[in-house]
């Protein structure tokens, strides 16, 4: 083993700048606290909104008591309940659009699909034809990604060993955790997700509208710079549109919209990514894509 | 601060002490400034809830869980923020640097950031916390002989990516062609 190399991987680590913010310790402790109080508020939401009850949630610490709005209540609730009535192996696809003008050619439109530890995502032109086909499986014990790029004709593989994952640490939402700034990547999170940024009143009702000819209750709401908008289906009580993008009116923003798709062999199929006959392997990069 | 039990001045106090290291062991799990401050940050959360039972002592079990939290899918959970980002940039004109915040002009700190997430997180520990390989085993929850594996395989990998032209020997980067 060289020493050379410790040596001078550790001289490397010293010099990269960290610097602790002041109050962080103070920081967490109050997010914390939020927590708590927002573990007890979901739980007083979720069951208030079913029966059509306005809870009030009191911030300890805060200038003002957070009162969920009743109808997003509702709607959080039934979402909730229609999200955990799915099937595990359910599939979640989303076509995510970007949505301001002039078209931004960092931002193209892409289909992603989410099951367990499966992903894909399909970058498009404007034309709709794949611009890039890229599938990510994490294992505990190993990563497998392929990535096609259809410019240039190219595809590869990686894979990765790695050791046994310890037990992960439960994640949880809050207030402050929840934000905007997540992607849910399973029905579970994203019934939490919409609960939390309830009964925080961060997103309420803001009327009717029909996407893609389906009748939705919207619930919307601005956090930090970022406005986030829900649209659930009234019918199934699925969520079907999800934008979050910057907070001022008709700026930019990215569009979720959301289909559940059952565990067929047809659907199953799409968390593959194909190889295009005559397209040439070359290495992967070295840490994957 | 009146109304805040003793031990957030502790931690406070702990931090000023400590926090700097620990920071830096989780910009060098995770990746990256910001996403090394959203991992101590919630870490730090974490001790809270556990506070009793650290006995004024959190440096070991932060050290444990930013090592969870690091290699327990976090990462794809910010996905989206990445997204995000990518969004504000264009507010601004202009697009940030993928590889955010970390001082990539030590190319060997570049090269470290392309290792998979276990093997960095095993270098890290013992090569930056100077842990022993028995005290990394217990953190990441495996054996001494995985940590063993991983550190080795990642300084493998390390002088395969700093001299492109040497010959690697074995499997010791973890990748294989297609299978």
């Amino acid at each position: 083993m060289s020493t050379d190399l410790i040596s001078e991987l550790r001289t490397a680590m010293e010099q990269v700048p960290a610097r602790v913010p002041p109050g962080l310790g103070r920081c967490a402790y109050r997010r914390y606290r939020r927590r708590r109080i927002t573990i007890r508020a979901v739980s007083a939401a979720g069951t208030a909104a079913v029966a059509g009850i306005i809870a009030a949630v009191v911030v300890s610490g805060s200038p003002a008591p957070v009162v969920p709005d009743a109808q997003a209540a509702y709607a959080a609730g039934r979402a909730a309940q229609a999200l955990g009535a799915l099937s595990i192996r359910t599939i979640m696809y989303e076509h995510v659009t970007y949505t301001g003008q002039p078209a931004d050619p960092a931002m193209p439109p892409q289909d992603e699909w989410f099951l367990g530890t499966r992903y894909r995502a399909i970058t498009l032109t404007s034309s709709g034809a794949p611009q890039t086909d890229f599938g990510d499986n994490s294992g505990p014990r190993f990563e497998t990604q392929v990535k096609v790029d259809y410019q240039k004709r190219i595809w590869w593989r990686f894979v990765r060993q790695e050791l046994p994952t310890p037990p992960p640490v439960p994640d949880s939402y809050s207030c402050s955790a929840a934000g905007f700034n997540s992607q849910p990547t399973d029905a579970p999170e994203m019934a939490a997700q919409i609960r939390v940024e309830v009964a925080c009143g961060l997103l309420t009702a803001a009327g009717h509208g029909l996407v893609d000819g389906v009748w939705t209750v919207k619930l919307t709401g601005v956090s930090a710079d970022l406005r986030e908008t829900y649209w659930i289906d009234t019918t199934t009580w699925l969520p079907v549109r999800i934008v979050t993008g910057t907070a001022e009116v008709g700026d930019r923003g990215l569009q979720a919209d959301v289909r559940w798709l059952p565990p067929t062999a047809a659907n199953l199929a799409k968390l593959t990514v194909p190889i295009p006959a005559g397209f040439t392997e070359v290495p992967a990069p070295s840490s994957g894509g | 601060m009146p109304g805040e039990p003793p031990h957030v001045a502790e931690l406070e106090r702990f931090l000023a002490e400590r926090g700097e290291r620990l920071l830096r062991t989780a910009i060098l799990l995770a990746g990256g400034q910001e996403e090394g401050k959203d991992l101590l940050q919630a870490a730090l959360e974490r001790v809270f809830r556990h506070w009793g039972g650290l006995r004024g002592d959190p440096e070991s079990y932060l050290r444990r869980t930013l090592a969870h939290l690091a290699t327990d899918g976090w990462r794809r959970r910010t996905r989206w923020r990445a997204k995000l980002i990518l969004l504000s940039a264009t507010d601004r004109g202009c697009l940030p640097d993928p590889m955010t915040g970390v001082d990539h002009r030590d190319q060997l700190i570049r090269l470290l950031m392309q290792l998979p997430v276990r093997q960095r997180t095993a270098i890290v520990l013992r090569y930056w916390e100077d842990l022993t390989e028995t005290e990394t085993a217990a953190i990441m929850g495996c054996s001494v002989g995985s940590v063993k594996s991983a550190t080795s395989r990642g300084l493998q990998r390390l002088r395969e990516l700093s001299d492109p032209g040497r010959v690697p020997h074995g499997a010791g980067s973890g990748r294989r062609g297609q299978s």
